[in-house]
């Protein structure tokens, strides 16, 4: 009887595994935590009918022996690489790669400059993670109704293409930046930046400032001696990507525009399916940006300074008070 | 010291009591998902006032709404006429109209060129809002072209607008209303082309077979414009 049973288990385990082992895999590279999981769960509820997802979880003890091994195991027809350091260890398994051996398309996001970074990468496509200037002032601008003609952003050297990129989609929504550039070391960013808000607020009058996720820009004693008063000074909108910044109690950022993940995960499966029906073929490194975004308003603020109503909000996402 | 045994006939009489009065008391549950710019937290806070006695929940995106159906499927819809239809176990009881009409128009927004429907090819890109899935919505679409043109699916109706803005889609395929939020949101140079008309509906409320509307139905027809304007409509009848 048990033994029956033992065998009616194998033949389960074994059916199981064929009806996987039917579908084509996408193996997922990344490292852990909740934003990741919820570009996973967008991914599978649009791809697990079509395919089998391979959750790969990286940390910095894995090398690219671990990532060749997983390809060799999974043999997946498509590798989701989520952040640079994935990014950086396929890249190494790319190199590795004798020149008759196939090369398994990529789809790289969440990382930084995703252009740049899956640049030297074959067969490869992405999303970046950078929201768009454009995307964010146009979210603003139906909410607070003050004009936002001018924007100011003062940024490192290593963002001019993103923001050049960036001007021309402004421009067709009439929005102009104004951008100061500041060199990608330096060790008096505190005075810089002062001056530089100083000079686009004060001299050339912009109707919003946009701020960068750069961690030079936004260290704990720049915020508290920079950002904090001249936010206070100043009568303009903020907006920033990340949600502390928009805590009342800073009185710093009035709107955080942020990638939504879920989303981002269902924009990941179009693109897996595009890449399926080109035959497995990226369109040459093509980076896209991303589509949906979760919007945070700093309430207090946004009704003080600048009379936003209750029903003004309703297109917000996550109203901060 | 106070509790005596039921008999057995005593028993199945409180049983059949307390089943009687659970389903007399049981409250009903209304799932809502409808495309729209405003948030479903929004859209639930105005809606749950009016249903007494209905738990509802909104949704925002298409897969988080057939999801929670497949767990826990609710007692009624309301949603996109051709949705009720494709989930299957929901009948329609009420539809909402629009201008005296109950079908949906939709048009095509490009940016500078029109887009002219017949030319469009397998090839082309077309942005839209995920309704009913990959393939509903590869059915849908295809009923207004010669072919079935390629589909950017978007899970918000502001996410449609990135796709003319970065130049990633040809068009996009949106309801007729929708068309005055681009042009109050964006300063893009819209194009409109009307596509032919629909036989779909524009939003209904489906009931799941064997369900009692109870007073969902007079609730629903009585609700101010408000919230008839989530739903881009100006009647429920």
């Amino acid at each position: 009887m048990l033994r029956k049973r033992i065998i009616l288990c194998h033949l389960l385990i074994l059916l199981m595994v064929s009806i996987i082992s039917a579908k084509d895999v996408i193996l997922v590279i990344r490292n852990d935590g909740k934003d990741f999981i919820d570009v996973l769960k967008g991914m599978m509820v649009e791809l697990r009918e079509d395919f089998y997802i391979k959750d790969k979880v990286i940390d910095k003890k894995t090398d690219v022996n671990d990532i060749v091994e997983e390809i060799h195991s999974t043999n997946p027809k498509l590798v989701v690489l989520m952040d640079n350091a994935s990014i950086s260890l396929f890249k190494r398994y790319q190199q590795g790669l004798k020149k008759n051996e196939p090369l398994i398309p990529s789809v790289s996001i969440m990382g930084v400059l995703v252009g740049d970074a899956i640049a030297s990468l074959k067969n490869a496509s992405g999303i970046s993670y950078e929201i768009p200037i454009v995307t964010s002032i146009v979210s603003l601008r139906t909410i607070i109704k003050s004009p936002m003609q001018k924007v100011g952003v003062i940024r490192r050297d290593y963002l001019k293409e993103f923001l050049e990129q960036n001007r021309k989609f402004c421009e067709m929504e009439g929005i102009e930046i104004i951008d100061i550039a500041l060199p990608n070391k330096s060790d008096k960013y505190k005075s810089l930046l002062r001056n530089g808000l100083k000079d686009l607020i004060e001299q050339k009058n912009v109707d919003v400032l946009w701020v960068p996720n750069d961690n030079e820009f936004l260290q704990p004693e720049i915020i508290q001696d920079v950002w904090i008063p001249t936010a206070k000074k100043s009568k303009i909108p903020i907006v920033v990507g990340v949600e502390v910044l928009v805590r009342p109690q800073l009185d710093f950022g009035t709107f955080a525009v942020l990638p939504d993940h879920i989303s981002l995960g269902s924009q990941v499966a179009e693109m897996i399916y595009d890449i399926s029906d080109n035959n497995w073929m990226c369109e040459s490194n093509r980076v896209d940006p991303p589509l949906a975004v979760y919007k945070i308003i700093n309430v207090l603020q946004s009704k003080r300074k600048f009379n936003v109503r209750e029903e003004d909000l309703g297109t917000v996402d996550k109203k901060v008070k | 010291m106070y509790l005596r045994k039921f008999t057995g006939m005593q028993s199945r009489l409180l049983f059949l009591l307390l089943l009687t009065t659970s389903a007399v008391f049981a409250q009903k549950n209304l799932y809502i998902f409808y495309p729209s710019i405003v948030r479903p937290q929004t859209i639930q806070d105005k809606v749950e006032k009016v249903f007494h006695g209905t738990t509802v929940t909104v949704f925002g995106r298409y897969n988080d709404f057939t999801a929670k159906i497949e767990i826990e499927p609710p007692d009624m819809v309301i949603t996109k006429t051709m949705l009720i239809r494709q989930l299957g176990s929901y009948t329609t009881v009420l539809n909402g109209f629009r201008n005296g009409k109950s079908e949906d128009k939709y048009v095509l927004l490009s940016i500078n060129q029109p887009v002219d429907p017949k030319s469009i090819t397998s090839e082309t890109l077309i942005g839209s809002i995920d309704i009913l899935g990959r393939n509903g919505m590869n059915t849908f679409v295809s009923q207004f072209f010669p072919t079935t043109p390629k589909l950017k699916r978007v899970t918000k109706m502001e996410d449609l607008l990135p796709l003319l803005t970065f130049n990633m889609t040809a068009a996009i395929l949106v309801q007729e209303p929708a068309v005055s939020y681009f042009k109050a949101t964006s300063n893009l140079k819209f194009n409109v082309t009307p596509l032919p008309p629909t036989k779909d509906g524009i939003v209904a409320l489906g009931i799941k077979d064997g369900i009692d509307p109870g007073k969902t139905i007079v609730a629903l027809k009585s609700v101010d414009e408000e919230i008839r304007a989530f739903f881009e409509i100006d009647l429920w009848k």
